[in-house]
């Protein structure tokens, strides 16, 4: 039997990364991988131009206490 | 009288010490001897420093006869997770690949650490790289639960839970990318504390995933703690990602008591899938904060937590993979089995989803700090939310349940990597055999201090943390 999606996924390991998998070995990873993707479209809101990693270092020493602050 | 001295907490050892009752040597010795019986049951330890600890015992006692101004850990024996380097000597990462590697840096956790006058005694086994949850490794020794050599210590900071739970030294860094201090914490009955993303540097500690990475310390009480993280907290200009912020001393006011603090019980996500003999005694620990004041206030978790676990795994697994990629690509049979295929999904990951998991994470926790931190003080949840799995659950990745198990250890404590923000593990009663359970505080960034004070009104109020496993 063929997966799809884990053959693909195969072919990409080995093109792009030089891995050798199976689409046995990679049926979890394709799934994990999967998985995160998923989390990833769920909260996704807004465009890359109002966001970068930079604004949450910033929001964490905003939202720490006043009396840390001093 | 050695039992006595290794049974001492950190901070009643360091009074003793400082008040002539005991010697730094009398003291390493009791614990240089515990680690001698126990480490072959237990598998803490991957190499006893025994000569340099007695050496360095000698060395703070004659100090101490030298100073009106000890340092405040002199000559208390600690160990630490072997993957924070000291320049000269073998730190190995729980892994064979770099069983031999000799840094030529010390980290400033422990720089810091000898500073405040403390010894280290041991290097202290641990997952593989520190990539998993259950503290199982395949290439070197696994870490014995001392509470129960059947059942997991949790991980991947596995050696120093064991070490610190079985009474052999007084205290341990970890390391917490998903949650790698307050599982293997909670899993053998200690204090863990994950401080805030940025709070102490990680200079010179291997890295996983730099987006998550924190340290901190395992410890039998919360003031053991609090002195150890007076001692790491801090910017260093070594770790640019560290902040400037300056560090309170979390001893002051750690028994200021919590009338009036505010905790929030989580409405959602964190007890959907929690066994109801661990919510029992969670929820139960509810009932002592309240009688010492706190006002418990249910609120409810923003839709975005669920993400935030997954979140975390993905940029674990894809920071990771680019820290090892060439070893995956080159040595992959040399890594254990769980190891990389761990590792694996990060070499699929698509480079903008990666991002997005970077780029989203300000607005998922300015979404978190208004459902939460707009109403209480601190957020109270369980940390492992199934009673322990066995060792040979852990060992057997090739069972049906093993990836629901592994998510499920996780599931509390990895969303809070991916808020940066500080949490804390604080024991709270056992289940089954000897199984230890614990709750979970959040804190506001930065704010390590009123979790601190939260859990020793808790402390103070029961006994868990008095008691010691039988071995």
């Amino acid at each position: 039997m063929e997966n799809k999606n884990t053959n693909n996924a195969s072919s990409w390991l080995k093109r792009f990364n030089s891995l050798e998998r199976t689409e046995d070995q990679l049926f979890h990873t394709a799934n994990t991988t999967q998985s995160f993707c998923d989390a990833v479209s769920r909260t996704a809101t807004d465009t890359m131009f109002e966001r970068e990693p930079s604004q949450f270092f910033s929001l964490l020493h905003e939202l720490a206490p006043e009396s840390v602050k001093k | 009288m050695s039992t006595e001295i290794t049974n001492l907490s950190l901070h009643d050892v360091a009074v003793a010490l400082t008040n002539g009752d005991v010697s730094s040597v009398e003291v390493t010795d009791a614990c240089l001897a515990r680690m001698e019986k126990l480490n072959p049951v237990l598998d803490c330890a991957a190499e006893i420093l025994t000569d340099q600890a007695r050496s360095d015992a000698q060395a703070a006692d004659e100090k101490r006869k030298n100073t009106d101004n000890p340092a405040p850990l002199l000559g208390v024996p600690l160990a630490h997770k072997d993957m924070y380097y000291r320049a000269g000597r073998k730190s190995g990462c729980g892994s064979k690949i770099r069983e031999n590697f000799v840094p030529d840096h010390t980290s400033t956790a422990l720089s810091r650490l000898d500073d405040a006058g403390a010894l280290d005694i041991a290097r202290l086994n641990m997952v593989e790289f520190a990539l998993g949850i259950t503290g199982h490794n395949d290439v070197v020794p696994t870490p014995k639960n001392p509470w129960n050599t059947g059942h997991i210590t949790g991980g991947s900071s596995s050696g120093s839970a064991s070490s610190v739970s079985a009474r052999i030294v007084y205290g341990a860094l970890g390391s917490d990318t998903g949650g790698s201090i307050r599982v293997p914490a909670a899993a053998c009955g200690l204090v863990g504390m994950k401080p805030t993303y940025g709070r102490v540097s990680r200079y010179g500690a291997m890295p996983l995933s730099h987006s998550l990475d924190t340290i901190g310390p395992l410890t039998r009480t919360v003031k053991d703690n609090a002195l150890m993280m007076r001692a790491i907290a801090g910017q260093d200009e070594n770790d640019t990602t560290s902040s400037a912020l300056p560090v309170p001393d979390y001893m002051d006011n750690i028994d200021g008591g919590i009338k009036g603090l505010k905790v929030g019980i989580p409405e959602n996500y964190f007890y959907d899938d929690t066994d109801s003999n661990v919510e029992r005694l969670v929820r139960e620990s509810l009932n002592i904060l309240e009688a010492q004041g706190a006002i418990l206030v249910r609120v409810k978790m923003p839709d975005t937590i669920s993400e935030s676990n997954a979140l975390c795994g993905l940029m674990t697994t894809t920071e990771g993979v680019g820290i090892h990629q060439d070893w995956l690509k080159n040595r992959w049979y040399e890594y254990g089995e769980q190891t990389r295929n761990r590792f694996a999904p990060g070499f699929l990951m698509p480079a903008i989803q990666y991002l997005e998991a970077l780029n989203g994470r300000a607005k998922i926790l300015a979404d978190f700090a208004a459902a939460v931190f707009d109403h209480v003080d601190v957020l109270h949840t369980p940390v492992i939310p199934i009673p322990l799995p066995t060792s040979a659950e852990a060992g057997n990745a090739q069972s049906e349940n093993f990836f629901a198990m592994t998510n499920l250890l996780g599931r509390c404590t990895r969303p809070i990597n991916y808020l940066g923000l500080p949490g804390i593990s604080v024991p709270c009663g056992f289940t089954g055999p000897n199984l230890p359970v614990s709750f979970q505080l959040v804190g506001r960034p930065f704010d390590e201090q009123t979790l601190y004070r939260a859990a020793q009104a808790y402390e103070t109020s029961t006994d868990w943390t008095s008691k010691s496993p039988d071995l």
